[in-house]
């Protein structure tokens, strides 16, 4: 028995809406997914995102068709220079779009959908937004995966939920340690486990306690947890 | 007993099998505290297909160890900062 769809599109949701405040200068995302051997869009962060997925599927072409169907990676630096979509491309540049990344989903190894950033900006996605979008088409597709085998089991998506906060506020604690104490993301990194070590809490919770003193004494000099 | 090679591949595997966790629930806690490397490519520390950086070496340690606090154990596995400091 299948896992309800909804519970599936609702964590796929999840993967959309943190691919677009993680990746830089992403204005929009969507999910893509081939359900009876037709591409739909099943999570998209807006309706222009949802139109540019359509027109990919009306055309029969575009990043998102092609990583769909072929299983890797596209992508679109400038559409004002892409020459491999004719039709799509300006329909896409009609819309306002200048970028496109597109991560091929996987459920059992086989390519089952694409995970899409779109930008108005052209040539703005890096190299590590590539790894973070690949990162992001990675943990939908272990969804995808679970979904056929794990049933009905609503766990996998909460728990998905947790740890995307988790993360996120261990991401602000260590936007804080840099900025107050002028040191890099590793660094910061460190010093949250050696305190958490130090003083037997998990991450989490030291990432939470350094996000809360900003919370409470915004401009208290010294002796904040790190 | 001193471990001989505290930092192999095949010690972070058997403390993933020790701490009861299939390789998705590894990868999940590693993404969960800042890990940026893919399922497949944390398998491939695990199996010693990839080096993993000393920041993600120390981020899964991390994971492994926060799991065996979760069980009521000691953090067994040992951070590369933590040698190097």
């Amino acid at each position: 028995m299948p896992t309800d769809p909804d519970v599936v599109d609702g964590a796929l949701g999840l993967v959309v809406e943190l691919a677009l405040t993680s990746i830089g200068d992403a204005d929009g995302v969507s999910v893509s997914l081939l359900r009876h051997g037709l591409l739909s869009t099943v999570a998209a962060s807006d309706q222009t995102i949802t139109a540019m997925d359509a027109d990919q599927y009306a055309t029969s072409e575009g990043p998102c068709v092609d990583a769909s169907v072929k299983g890797h990676w596209f992508h679109a630096e400038s559409l004002d220079t892409e020459t491999r979509w004719p039709a799509f491309t300006p329909r896409a540049r009609a819309l306002g779009i200048k970028a496109i990344l597109s991560s091929p989903l996987r459920a059992f190894d086989q390519p089952v959908g694409a995970l899409n950033i779109y930008s108005r900006t052209a040539s703005t996605f890096k190299v590590k937004d590539q790894q973070a979008a690949a990162t992001f088409a990675e943990k939908a597709s272990v969804i995808l995966s679970d979904a056929h085998i794990d049933v009905g089991d609503r766990q996998m998506a909460v728990r998905f939920q947790e740890a995307l906060r988790s993360r996120e506020v261990l991401s602000l604690a260590k936007g804080i340690i840099m900025e107050r104490e002028g040191t890099g993301e590793k660094d910061a990194f460190n010093s949250l486990l050696h305190n958490s070590l130090r003083q037997g809490t998990t991450l989490r919770a030291r990432a939470e306690a350094v996000v809360l003193s900003v919370r409470r004494s915004p401009r208290r000099p010294g002796g904040d947890p790190t | 007993m001193i471990d001989p090679a505290p930092f192999s591949s095949d010690v972070l595997d058997s403390y993933r099998q020790e701490a009861g966790l299939s390789h998705s629930e590894l990868w999940l806690r590693y993404f969960e505290i800042g890990g940026m490397s893919t399922g497949f490519e944390l398998e491939a520390y695990l199996s010693g297909a990839l080096v993993p950086s000393p920041y993600d070496r120390d981020v899964i340690a991390h994971a492994l160890n926060e799991r065996f606090s979760e069980l009521g154990a000691n953090r067994p596995v040992r951070y590369i900062s933590e040698v190097a400091g």
